[in-house]
């Protein structure tokens, strides 16, 4: 059940709708990022190991 | 003690279980802190009534833009006297996150103003203006590192930024005290202690303890990409190299 506010509802509605899109939009660029550098990371050491046994 | 945190592999050990735990933390102060604000707390008819709840998400974002950037100096004075790593990695995994913060502080800001002050923005400003002058300092902190050619000149130049940059810090702080603002003075930090009611004090400083947790996970978690980033491409140098 949502709480009911005064005639500035819609100014504090927008507020926190646009700190749960920009807190949550960060949280799942940082998540992705560190999920492709050790994708990454992980591709370069098979690579390397790949490299070594020739 | 620089030198212990400096050890790369010995932040990703550390890192493994501190962030998790920052996340899990962080997450559920910030819950606790949003069901007090926006259901439990009572209206405050002096600050406007209900408009006053934007404070459980502004003030937080404002304390955090400002500790990021000192946080983001500090890391890179210990880069530029001591030339660690980590304190590289970590300023450079900062700027992208308080700019974040940063641009939070400015729109609820804006949006608290409208119905408070019956304007969006005020140009003389001088709160207004020291803060949107910090989140160009983040974006020129992140283009000015991309547009070197080498990481070494990148940390080099984001760290002059940076440093020189901190000065803006304590004039945000004491802007509406030095000169004529919009903005209301200060109310939990001051000389005198906190001036705010303990019902509206609590949800507020769990909420900044809970961003904050947020924040120092986040930045982790960049620092250690950005780890696994440099040594894929030491790999991968090697590799070209032959070696």
């Amino acid at each position: 059940m949502l709480p009911e506010f005064d005639k500035n509802a819609g100014f504090i509605w927008a507020s926190y709708a646009l700190g749960a899109i920009m807190i949550g939009g960060a949280i799942l660029t940082v998540m992705m990022k560190a999920r492709l550098a050790k994708a990454e990371l992980a591709r370069t050491q098979v690579r390397a190991e790949e490299a070594r046994q020739k | 003690m620089f030198s212990w945190f400096a050890n790369p592999h010995r932040f990703l050990t550390l890192s493994s279980w501190l962030a998790p735990i920052c996340y899990a933390l962080g997450a559920l102060l910030i819950a606790w802190s949003l069901w007090q604000g926006l259901w439990i707390v009572p209206k405050d008819e002096y600050q406007g009534g209900d408009i006053m709840r934007v404070m459980f998400l502004h003030v937080p974002a404002a304390w955090l833009a400002m500790a990021s950037y000192m946080g983001m100096a500090v890391m890179s004075f210990i880069w530029f006297i001591w030339r660690h790593e980590v304190a590289d990695i970590a300023a450079k995994a900062i700027a992208p996150l308080g700019a974040t913060w940063t641009a939070l502080c400015l729109a609820t800001g804006s949006i608290w103003g409208k119905p408070t002050w019956g304007t969006w923005w005020q140009w003389d400003d001088a709160r207004m203006m020291s803060v949107l002058f910090m989140f160009f300092l983040f974006l020129g902190y992140m283009a000015l590192r991309a547009a070197m050619d080498t990481r070494q000149k990148a940390a080099r130049a984001g760290a002059i930024l940076a440093m020189v940059g901190a000065i803006n810090v304590p004039l945000i702080k004491f802007s509406v005290d030095l000169f004529t603002s919009l903005h209301q003075d200060a109310s939990v930090i001051t000389v005198d202690g906190p001036k705010m009611a303990a019902v509206y004090l609590w949800p507020l400083l769990a909420s900044g303890l809970g961003h904050s947790l947020l924040f120092a996970g986040l930045v982790m978690t960049l620092m250690r990409a950005e780890i696994w980033q440099r040594r894929a491409a030491q790999i991968r140098a090697r590799l070209m190299a032959g070696d």
